[in-house]
């Protein structure tokens, strides 16, 4: 094997894990996450666990910027935006655990649930069979 | 008298109850002749199957799933149909969509750019009676007409601004009730935004 060839199979294996990697989850999947996650967040919040609130929050963070790369190729403004929001508010849930700063904390998870709603009003739709679409 | 009205009795039973008139056959009836489509009605089909072009979803993997009410609304038209419409921000002047590939095109940029769709034809009122009519030709070479004012309200999608506009529509349809020609007039000029 040459120099050229070790070359040649590094980059695609490189292009490869990117792809891997890059890859979308399913829209549902990540909904389900974001539910349990929130939930989970709600209850540590209550029990004063701030570090374990912290994650959570984090952890929605990152999932709220799945949320927003699944809109933004349609352009939907409302959708992205209320991502956006989203993610802006557990941004600040997670800096307020870590400063120790319960109240600071409940205050700004109490406003996620009206983005939520907001954005499942105008984009999620229940079939007859309880499970959900996704209206454009 | 009474013997007379037995006899007859008997003799109509007789008539009844014989095999041979037990198995006669009805006597063969001509097929209902098929009601021929009526303009109007097709015109009310075209405006149901454009408002229904918003009624589709976006798969969990983020897919556009539009091709079964496009298909549905193109069905409408005839083979090498034209479609025109007015100037879009991508174009100056009217756009001419020839051919069922050209319409399909449209449509499913329509389906895709608008949602909340409620095309409706305008309502006349007199002495308290309300219709929406549509106005009816039949052309000497065969083939029907029909043409009416129309309210087109829609959302943007992407800004999820809701707009009324003032509009008109002009069919040829073909003796088989398709779409040969359309002509749609959206006055932009008058539309107005719903708070």
């Amino acid at each position: 094997m040459t120099r050229s060839d070790v070359l040649a199979t590094v980059a695609i294996a490189v292009m490869l894990s990117g792809a891997v990697v890059a890859q979308k989850r399913p829209y549902d999947v990540v909904m389900k996450d974001v539910g349990v996650t929130f939930g989970t967040l709600r209850k540590t919040l209550d029990s004063g666990d701030l570090v374990s609130v912290a994650a959570d929050a984090e952890k929605l963070e990152r999932l709220f910027k799945e949320v927003e790369d699944f809109w933004t190729p349609f352009k939907t403004k409302d959708a992205i935006d209320a991502a956006r929001r989203a993610r802006d508010a557990f941004t600040a849930v997670a800096a307020a655990a870590k400063e120790k700063d319960a109240q600071r904390a409940r205050t700004r998870v109490s406003g996620i649930g009206a983005i939520c709603t907001s954005c499942h009003g105008s984009h999620r739709e229940q079939t007859p069979d309880k499970t959900y679409r996704i209206k454009p | 008298m009474r013997r007379a009205t037995f006899v007859a009795a008997l003799t109509l039973l007789a008539c009844g109850l014989s095999p041979s008139a037990a198995q006669t056959p009805p006597a063969a009836q001509a097929p209902p002749a098929a009601k021929p489509v009526q303009p109007e009605d097709l015109a009310r089909e075209w405006f149901i199957r454009l408002n229904e072009l918003d009624d589709w979803y976006i798969s969990f993997d983020g897919k556009e799933e539009n091709s079964a009410v496009v298909d549905r609304f193109v069905d409408l038209y005839a083979e090498g149909a034209h479609h025109q419409v007015g100037p879009s921000e991508t174009q100056i002047g009217a756009v001419l969509f020839s051919g069922k590939d050209a319409i399909r095109k449209w449509a499913s940029d329509f389906s895709r750019k608008y949602t909340a769709l409620n095309y409706r034809v305008e309502y006349k009122t007199k002495k308290e009676e309300p219709i929406q009519p549509i106005y009816v030709t039949v052309f000497p070479w065969g083939g029907t007409g029909a043409s009416t004012q129309f309210e087109a309200i829609y959302t943007n999608r992407e800004d999820r601004r809701q707009f009324v506009v003032p509009a008109a529509v002009f069919f040829i349809f073909d003796e088989a009730g398709k779409i040969q020609n359309l002509r749609l007039y959206i006055l932009q000029n008058e539309a107005a935004e719903i708070a």
